[in-house]
């Protein structure tokens, strides 16, 4: 139990183990505190957060929330995301199963490889006899798994041909992900530690109080002077 | 002002509401206290960052003008 005292009253919160309060804030966001019983706040942490992550993850087509640390392709971003905790887990599981040229684990679609007659290189196939034509050629697409193949500045490739599809989307869908895991990481603390309480208007109303009680005891010393000198 | 609802810039209007929200909630446990804490935290994000946009407008009219 964790007493807040102001001057407009204490605030008193139950935060249980608050070590497991915070790592069940971080697996699904609000869950810290339904532990802890803070049954509005968490409701209102996980529709939020979650809200905010699924829209990004929506927006992107679900390809912005990847771990990968190739060349040319270090998604920094991810270690933010994974705040947002186990709906970031497949990322985890496709980036750490299998070697760097194996197929994903999940597939969600196939691409053309590049020197297609008459096919954009990297462009989706959207046709299943196709892809059973190309055989082992058609280049996967995982569901949150790394652009597959290498990663070029100079050449087209599948990151390139993510950016093409989706746009300036790509970068607000990351952004989007990106402020839930931000947002978890206040959630996590919350959990953890409790309410950051914020006293502006007590403090300065207390500022106020010691102002008067120092003008107070200066005048009784004035006071007390006077009647000395008297 | 339908160019402005269309515009990529109005995706920050859900990242405000969120980020106000999750801010005024952690600042305290009292209702009517977070709400205060979300309506400041709004304001504050969206004054903020409209000055910063309007500082990259004008700059932009300046170098281009």
């Amino acid at each position: 139990m964790v007493f807040f005292e102001s001057p407009k009253g204490t605030v008193r919160v139950e935060l249980g183990n608050r070590y497991l309060a915070a790592l069940y804030a971080w697996l699904l966001p609000g869950a810290g505190h339904f532990y802890q019983g803070r049954y509005a706040k968490g409701l209102l942490f996980s529709l939020t957060i979650l809200t905010v992550y699924f829209v990004g993850f929506w927006l992107g087509d679900g390809r912005v929330v990847y771990a990968s640390f190739k060349e040319n392709d270090v998604r920094w971003q991810f270690f933010v995301q994974c705040l947002v905790g186990a709906p970031t887990f497949p990322a985890i599981i496709q980036a750490t199963t299998g070697s760097e040229n194996s197929p994903p684990l999940w597939i969600r679609n196939y691409r053309y490889p590049p020197n297609q007659a008459g096919r954009p290189a990297f462009s989706r196939i959207d046709d299943p006899a196709e892809v059973q034509r190309l055989g082992t050629a058609a280049i996967p697409d995982g569901f949150m798994a790394a652009p597959y193949g290498e990663v070029t500045l100079s050449e087209p490739d599948v990151l390139s041909a993510w950016h093409a599809e989706l746009g300036h989307l790509f970068d607000i869908a990351t952004l989007y992900t990106f402020v839930a895991g931000l947002l978890n990481l206040l959630v996590i603390y919350d959990a953890l530690a409790g309410p950051g309480m914020l006293f502006e208007d007590d403090d300065e109303e207390q500022d106020d109080t010691d102002n008067d009680k120092d003008k107070q005891s200066d005048d009784a010393e004035t006071t007390k002077t006077t009647e000395s000198k008297g | 002002m339908l160019q402005l609802l269309t515009s990529p810039y109005m995706h920050i209007v859900p990242l405000i509401a969120a980020a106000a929200i999750v801010f005024g909630a952690t600042r305290d446990e009292r209702p009517t206290y977070i709400l205060a804490n979300i309506v400041r935290a709004a304001l504050w994000m969206t004054f903020f960052l409209g000055g910063i946009m309007f500082v990259l407008l004008g700059l932009g009219w300046f170098f281009r003008g």
